[in-house]
Order: C-alpha cells, then structure tokens, then sequence
C-alpha cells in the first residue's frame, strides 16, 4: 500500500553500540568453511567487525543509555515525551512489554503512551508509520521511536549464514509534529513466505525443551538449534532482489519523483553484497547508497537505517538537497520504504555502551 | 547473454577454467553457499527468470539444461 503523511519530522537521532567488538577472523574456526572461503565469503559480504551485547546486557539496557543521553543534552524533556514505541524482536521478557519497563526506569507519567511492536528489518518505517498516526491525535506530544535489538544472542555462532552478520544496537528517534514536505511510504507484506527468517522456538507452539536446544547440521554444514534464528539465504536474496528496485521505482512514480532527485538512499544493511547488488539493479550510485554499516557494527535489524543515516547523512543548506529515500526489507517478509525530507534532523549521533 | 559468456562469467564466479557443460552445476568442485549466491544474482541481473532458487537450481542436470532454460523467452 501506499501511504503520505503531513508536516511529521524526525529531529534526532542517537544511536547505542555497544562497547564490546568481535572480528570476524575470531569467528571463523566455527564456521565449516576452509581458510580461503572464509576470508572470500569476508571479502564478498563485507564483513569486518560486529558490535554484540555482554551477556546481561539487554533492549532495554541500551535504550535507556540513549534516552538519558538526550535528556542529558536537553535534546528532549521528560515533559515532552508522550509516547515510547519500540519496535524489536528481543524483549526483555515476554511479558511486560520492554517498553514499559523503560517507562519506568526514567521515571516517566503515567500519561506515557508504552508500545513493543515486533519488526525486524522494515521496523524503522512501520515504527515511523505508527508514529506519524499516534502524532495526529490532538496535542500528542513528541514520540520517542526507539529500534533495539540483541540478535547476536539468537544466532548459533556454528552457522556462517548469519553468525558473521549479526550485531547489537538501539537507536532512538525523536519524532513530532513540525511543517515538513509531504512524506511517501510503500508498505508491503508477504507471510506466505515467513519460514525464510524465523527463531523456530521459544514462544507458545514450541516452547523451550531439551530438544530445542539441540544442535543440528544443515545440508551445507552449518549447525544451529530450533532456538536459533534461521534464514533461507537463498530465498531471502531472490526476494529482495525481485521486490525492493521495483518498490522503489513505483514510490517514486506515483508521487511524480526522479531517482535524481533523491539524494541518498539509506537502506537496511544486510550485506555489501546485497547493496551492491540494488545499487547495480536500480542504477545509482554507491556514493548515494552506502554500505559501510555492516562492516563495522554488524546488521543490526531495525536499527540499521537510523545508525547509517547518524553515519552517513551530511545535512545541506537548501531544503531540496536533504530529500532521502529509506528502505528496509526482511523478517515478515516485509519490505517498505519511505521518501522523507531530513532537513529538520537537528542532532544525530552515535555513542557506545560498556 | 550468450552461452560462451555465461560459461565465462561461471568460470569468474568458480575461479577456475574447468567448467564442463555437461556437468551439474551443483557438482562443481567449487560449488558452495558463497559461489550459489554469485549464481543467484548473475541469472538475477542477466536472465528473466527471477524465481529460481537454489532447489530449482539443483534439479537441472547440466549447466548446458540451465542455461537453455534460461535463454527460453
């Protein structure tokens, strides 16, 4: 589907990583790959270091390590905060939701909207989209749209398929109503094809056992648990390449926009590979559509389009130059993206967490 | 794309001159999850025939059948 939206802003963004940084060299004797196709499957995929979470450490540790920093800055006033979404995969509990339990750990009124919405790699839009309509409620304060997740404990470090790719990190977005220019979303879903990304175990239909935990050998040597997370390489790719170029082709279309006119293009990050691959396909410049997040802090989901745009985004004087294009595809499977104007992004940065 | 550049851009992807036609691609000695997604995306950017996986790709019996089926308009 396709949707707009009026006079919305995202004016901050702060980004956690945190502190603790793996190589992907320390990794690779887990793999069942020889020497030589695990420095090509580096060089091919971009893989450098990945950020990864201690042991206790949690959504909600790193979320309010942001927060705080905000406050701290006086980029936003506890008064001012009507609503805490956050979009995730990993909660700290199943019940209650995390976002609650950042409510209060910062203290904050009981006139604090608190909602988890479970998203991968699209969560950055659908978690904006959310915002956007809780925004046009009457005198709804300012939104903080916090993507967190720690991935990497949900990944079976003897499956090269994901172990190499996954990192940890929270981001929040300050989002609130300001003039703006018109904002395009595409939204789309696909649950037919779900099984391609899934953590098997874990939730009601098959809870934790003894033979969850199990490690099992795939065709291709990897091994991993029905409480690991699993993915289709093959498939998730051939999705991404047949629906994200056309996605973009007919957003920009439908609202009568030239791809030139876009001046970057921040997309969910994966892979290098799979960036190349669309920057190929859809013709643009891999200038405009960096690539450079996996490498050093790993695919962190939803987190992944807000730390490349606090990376990668370099704000100009004149409006028309700050129109971006974000895109997130994954988990669901969901792909989307959104045309969006940064110019009243006032603070953006990345800060780690020991 | 011609079958001499595909065979070409195979013997890119596999590092290697030695491809036999007749052979399965997936019997190739160099065959793995890194050279299948190489594959993946050469049909991807040069072939209509967008919906091939990795299983559908296994069931061809030679490289020569593949590429016949993916030069069929």
């Amino acid at each position: 589907m396709l949707l707009n939206f009026k006079d919305k802003v995202i004016s901050s963004i702060i980004s956690v990583i945190p502190d603790k940084k793996i190589k992907f060299e320390s990794g690779m004797k887990n793999y069942n790959f020889s020497k030589d196709q695990n420095l090509k499957l580096k060089k091919i995929m971009g893989f450098g270091a990945r950020h990864v979470a201690k042991k206790k450490m949690t959504v909600s540790d790193l979320s309010i390590h942001g927060i705080k920093f905000l406050i701290k800055k006086n980029i936003i006033k506890k008064k001012d905060i009507g609503a805490i979404i956050l979009v995730t995969q990993t909660p700290d509990h199943i019940i209650p939701p995390t976002s609650n339990i950042i409510q209060s750990k910062l203290n904050l009124s009981n006139n604090t909207l608190c909602l988890d919405i479970n998203q991968g790699c699209a969560g950055y839009l659908i978690g904006l989209m959310v915002s956007f309509n809780i925004l046009n409620l009457k005198k709804f304060k300012k939104i903080l749209l916090i993507n967190a997740d720690v991935l990497s404990k949900k990944v079976s470090k003897f499956d090269r398929n994901s172990h190499p790719l996954i990192g940890d990190a929270a981001t929040i977005s300050v989002v609130e109503n300001k003039k703006n220019e018109k904002i395009f979303l595409s939204l789309n879903m696909d649950g037919k094809n779900a099984n391609f990304l899934k953590i098997p175990a874990g939730g009601i239909k098959i809870p934790f056992s003894k033979f969850t935990s199990k490690l099992k050998t795939d065709k291709s040597g990897n091994k991993r648990s029905l409480e690991n997370l699993f993915m289709k390489g093959d498939e998730v790719y051939l999705f991404i390449m047949n629906t994200v170029p056309k996605m973009i082709e007919s957003i920009l279309k439908k609202n009568k926009l030239y791809l030139e006119q876009i001046k970057y293009f921040f997309f969910h990050q994966p892979n290098k590979f799979i960036l190349k691959k669309l920057s190929e396909k859809m013709n643009i410049d891999e200038d405009k559509m960096p690539n450079n997040i996996v490498g050093m802090y790993g695919n962190s989901s939803g987190a992944s389009i807000p730390i490349n745009i606090c990376k990668n985004f370099k704000k100009k004087s004149t409006r028309k130059d700050n129109l971006v294009c974000l895109a997130g595809f994954g988990v669901g499977l969901t792909w989307a993206s959104m045309i969006i104007n940064l110019s009243s992004l006032k603070f953006k940065k990345i800060i780690k967490l020991s | 794309m011609k079958l001499e550049k595909f065979i070409s851009e195979l013997s890119k992807i596999f590092e290697t001159k030695k491809i036999d036609i007749n052979q399965k691609i997936t019997n190739h000695k160099n065959w793995d999850s890194l050279t299948s997604l190489s594959v993946l995306s050469l049909i991807d950017a040069n072939f209509r025939k967008s919906k091939l996986n990795l299983t559908k790709i296994e069931k061809f019996k030679s490289i020569k059948s593949l590429y016949e089926y993916l030069s069929k308009k």
